[in-house]
């Protein structure tokens, strides 16, 4: 008897402590990218969220999906190359000079305006290889602005979707 | 000549490349099963040839919060990438009709991405993309002078299709599937080209459309209502991407088989058409062409020429071996020989003839030397000639005999010498042992002896050949006796 009771009380508390525990509410966040007008083969453009260390934390989107030049992206793969972790579904194809392409973006709202980054890595190729094509701060401003980049991004807009 | 220069390229283009054609075929007879693999999905849904753009639009916007764009695939798959009501981001094969969501998009095995990494470049990123362009190219002139060698043979391009002579298992099977698959051979090997070529932008790169501005706010119309969606049927779709917000500068970009178009999207008006360029049409009909993707019969035919060149490179270089292998063995010279053996041989058939009767001749102690036609020359203590010789493609020399003629003509032997000829050839050719008789009719005008009748061997026959041997040896007072088995064995050691 005192047993069941102990078993109960332990799983009751259990339950209690784990609604305090840490629970991500994510948003979709729309990001359409502009590339700039270039010659030549499509770019991989990396999307990672940073952590306020400055580590990565997360890999939010891949565009390229011939993992063979995902070592090219040298900084990401410093980070995504040791643990591979299952990125199908996240990961769309290289996008061409000139061309725009949409991606979702899966936002934890905790780490909103909390000091994160989220960096656009991109590459092309056998070409040159932007570590910061854009990179600005996770805050819910942010979210819903125009950013141009550096490289072969000409700009990105974003929007919440919900 | 001509016959010599294409084989020795042929052959050459093959030795040079073969590492990377094997490697290729190879993986390439793996790949060929993915298309197949994708088309078993049961993601094509029956009817899906009826369905018209609207009818998807409204579905998709019906049964999702936001979607971001629509694509068809050659499977005939209708895929679309959306956030569903509850906020969940998707992208996978739906329904065109009622939008339901069926399954993620197909990814590739990691057999088939090793394979196809390695198919297309080595794993050597642009230099391996280089190799395997320029393997393509040379497999492309080898296929090329293979057909030439095989007219060649066959006698005339109409005679291609006709009957070909047994002479040994490789020798056959590499004529007889290269007539069948120089026309799959050709396609993979030249859209493999062209894929190269495209990878590395020798072709014009496609145009964008300018994204224009339209500030004057149209009328809105319901989507179900744009002309463009209820004139279009789905599966002349490629890809639809949705407006990204709602401000006016953002449009629906319809991307068609032959068109791309910008469409208002709240008056459906059409802003801008461009057509595709043809460079771009053509690069998906490569790519479609040289992966077989959407249709399982022509990946069947791809896998199989794949491992029809596997086969072509085993079967080319034991015959080379053997051609090679034909080097011939003297133990006299040829000055000190009362014997002399002539052999005109393409494939070292007529050699294991001659090479049964020298080796009799060598076993009772005679003197003889053994060479090929093209060697003929002065022998200074010759009494005897013995011509053996094929007959190649219509009614030629063969390659070891093809300044034989004209050397019979020039050459003067000092002494009385006594000549017998044996062709060998086959009366499926119009030109039956051509060659042999043009020898015969020409050692006639020469002071040379006949010995014994010419004999012309149909197919091969050895109980011909063993009875020509019996007369030959009698009336040469070498006495001799030949079994099948000898010549067995003599052919077993070419």
């Amino acid at each position: 008897m005192y047993k069941k009771t102990a078993i109960i009380v332990i799983l009751l508390s259990l339950l209690v402590l784990s609604s305090f525990t840490y629970s991500p509410s994510y948003k979709n966040v729309k990001c359409l990218i502009q590339m700039r007008t270039y010659d030549g083969e499509g770019a991989y453009v990396i999307v990672s969220l940073i952590n306020p260390e400055n580590k990565y934390e997360k890999t939010l989107y891949v565009n390229g999906d011939d993992e063979e030049w995902y070592v090219d992206i040298y900084n990401w793969w410093s980070f995504y190359g040791k643990k591979r972790t299952n990125i199908d579904a996240i990961t769309g194809a290289t996008i061409t000079g000139g061309k725009q392409s949409v991606c979702v973006l899966e936002i934890d709202e905790n780490k909103i305006n909390k000091g994160y980054k989220i960096i656009f890595e991109t590459a092309v190729e056998d070409e040159k290889y932007y570590s910061k094509d854009i990179e600005f701060e996770l805050t819910s401003e942010n979210l819903k602005s125009k950013k141009v980049g550096s490289g072969y991004i000409s700009f990105i807009r974003m929007m919440d979707s919900n | 000549m001509t016959i010599s220069l294409w084989r020795y390229s042929h052959l050459l283009l093959a030795l040079i490349s073969s590492v990377f054609i094997i490697i290729a075929s190879f993986t390439g007879a793996i790949i060929a099963f993915e298309p197949i693999s994708e088309k078993l999905n049961p993601y094509k849904i029956k009817g899906v040839e009826q369905v018209y753009l609207k009818e998807t639009v409204a579905a998709l916007k019906q049964n999702y919060d936001e979607v971001i764009d629509l694509k068809t695939d050659y499977n005939e798959f209708v895929s679309a990438t959306v956030i569903t009501k509850d906020g969940i981001f998707l992208s996978g094969y739906i329904h065109p009709l009622t939008g339901a969501y069926l399954g993620p998009e197909i990814q590739k095995t990691s057999l088939f991405k090793f394979a196809t990494n390695l198919h297309r470049s080595l794993f050597l990123k642009k230099t391996g993309r280089i190799i395997i362009g320029v393997t393509s190219f040379l497999l492309l002139i080898i296929s090329i002078t293979g057909i030439l060698l095989i007219i060649r043979r066959q006698g005339s391009f109409k005679n291609v299709f006709s009957k070909i002579v047994y002479e040994n298992f490789f020798q056959y099977f590499h004529v007889f599937i290269g007539r069948f698959s120089f026309i799959p051979i050709l396609i993979i090997t030249l859209t493999g080209v062209f894929l190269s070529l495209f990878r590395f932008d020798l072709f014009p790169p496609d145009k964008e459309l300018v994204q224009l501005v339209e500030f004057e706010t149209s009328d809105k119309i319901k989507l179900e209502e744009f002309v463009i969606f209820n004139n279009t049927k789905l599966l002349d779709v490629t890809s639809l991407t949705f407006p990204f917000s709602e401000s006016v500068e953002d449009n629906f970009t319809l991307l068609l088989k032959d068109r791309k178009l910008l469409i208002n999207q709240f008056s459906g008006e059409i802003l801008e058409d461009k057509e595709i360029a043809l460079s771009q049409l053509f690069k998906t009909l490569s790519i479609n062409l040289h992966t077989g993707k959407g249709s399982i019969i022509w990946s069947l035919i791809l896998a199989i020429a794949s491992i029809n060149i596997l086969f072509f490179i085993y079967s080319g270089f034991s015959m080379t071996l053997k051609r090679k292998a034909n080097k011939l063995k003297n133990k006299y010279k040829a000055d000190n020989s009362k014997y002399v053996i002539l052999v005109g041989s393409e494939n070292g058939n007529t050699l294991a003839y001659a090479n049964t009767v020298y080796n009799f001749l060598i076993v009772k102690g005679e003197t003889v030397y053994i060479t090929e036609l093209n060697n003929y020359s002065v022998f200074r203590n010759c009494e005897h000639i013995i011509i053996f010789t094929s007959t190649y493609g219509k009614g030629e020399a063969p390659m070891n005999g093809n300044n034989f003629i004209k050397l019979l003509k020039s050459v003067k032997q000092s002494q009385e010498i006594n000549y017998s000829v044996v062709g060998f050839g086959s009366v499926n050719y119009p030109d039956f042992c051509k060659f042999a008789i043009d020898i015969t009719k020409t050692i006639k005008q020469l002071n040379l002896k006949p010995f014994i009748q010419p004999l012309y061997i149909n197919n091969k026959s050895n109980t011909v050949f063993i009875e020509w041997c019996r007369l030959w040896s009698d009336k040469a007072r070498v006495a001799f006796s030949v079994s099948e088995y000898d010549i067995l064995e003599n052919h077993r050691n070419i």
